[in-house]
């Protein structure tokens, strides 16, 4: 494996790969690449802070959540936040019939083939006449 | 002595059976790259895939109505995992790679798709080095196929890779609608 080849590999790698805990050729190029390597720590480090972020949004949801003094109040909230659900999924049924699925990481379609974009772009199932063959259609940017 | 010579030969028929049963087989990719775009170039090779491509893609925003075959063949892992495509000053590289050293089970491979791109101008490559087109992390149930498009240099042409798996030492000839039952003698 090239360091071009690495760089390509980075992008798609589990965090136990990259973190060197899967024996392989990414392993064993990181292993003699100081460049990879830091390409690799970056990304890491950027995993890290997102986790974090991630971590940190319940806690301060938590905390908001604790402060309405009435049941009444949470209630009311409840039932407005299941309602713009509901609203939100009658509306984008049309839409999801003819594009199945946007997510951000792992991208299952019926048939069973599975994927998972490279960081920085993302998939979505387009429908197949065929049963067995999947259609996936990537294009630039985050998960919607 | 008779019935010991046929006990013996039955348990030594059984071992080579078990023996074969258990020999890793070896996966072919059947693989092909298409470019599409707005015109009305049709896939006359491959009217199946044609028609698949067109009933799926010509609708919602995409749109694509042509479609041109750059590349198609079968990839062998042992011999080699990347495919090298010049077309119309555009070098292209794809790469196959079972993600995971048990890449021979019945059941499914784990793949790393990864299509990159560089411009040539007058036999030179592009200085700009390799753009990524596509790179994914894809698992597929034996015998199915999938179809990865993108767009590729604009908002009116979009690169296709179509990949299936197939086991080699039990070739299917009951031939999916798309693609090619691999000759893993080739």
């Amino acid at each position: 494996m090239n360091c071009r080849e690495c760089r390509a590999a980075i992008l798609l790698a589990d965090r136990a790969e990259l973190q060197g805990a899967v024996p392989g050729e990414l392993r064993d190029h990181l292993v003699g690449c100081a460049a990879c390597r830091t390409v690799t720590l970056r990304l890491e480090g950027s995993t890290e802070m997102l986790a974090a972020m991630h971590l940190a949004r319940p806690a301060s949801r938590h905390a908001v959540e604790r402060r309405p003094s009435s049941r009444a109040a949470i209630a009311a909230f409840a039932a407005i936040t299941v309602a713009a659900a509901l609203l939100m999924w009658i509306s984008s049924q049309d839409r999801m019939a003819r594009i199945s699925a946007v997510a951000p990481a792992r991208l299952v379609a019926p048939s069973g083939v599975s994927m998972r974009p490279a960081v920085g772009h993302r998939a979505t199932v387009i429908p197949s006449p065929d049963p067995k063959v999947t259609i996936f259609w990537l294009s630039e940017g985050g998960a919607e | 002595m008779k019935r010991a010579a046929l006990v013996l030969g039955l348990f030594v028929s059984a071992a080579v059976a078990h023996a074969q049963s258990m020999a890793p087989q070896q996966v072919a990719y059947s693989y092909q790259v298409v470019v599409a775009d707005r015109g009305e170039r049709r896939l006359t090779d491959n009217p199946n895939l044609d028609a698949l491509l067109r009933d799926a893609l010509a609708r919602d925003s995409l749109k694509y109505t042509g479609f041109t075959l750059v590349r198609n063949g079968v990839m062998l892992p042992e011999r080699g995992n990347t495919v090298e495509i010049l077309y119309r000053d555009v070098h292209y590289k794809l790469v196959i790679r079972a993600r995971e050293a048990s890449a021979t089970s019945q059941d499914a491979v784990r793949l790393d798709v990864l299509l990159t791109r560089q411009t040539v101008a007058e036999g030179r490559v592009s200085k700009d080095g390799d753009v990524i087109l596509q790179a994914s992390d894809v698992n597929i149930p034996m015998g199915l196929t999938v179809v990865l498009g993108s767009r590729e240099i604009d908002t009116n042409r979009a690169i296709i890779v179509i990949i299936r798996p197939d086991v080699c030492n039990q070739p299917t000839h009951n031939l999916n609608r798309v693609g090619h039952t691999p000759d893993c003698s080739a």
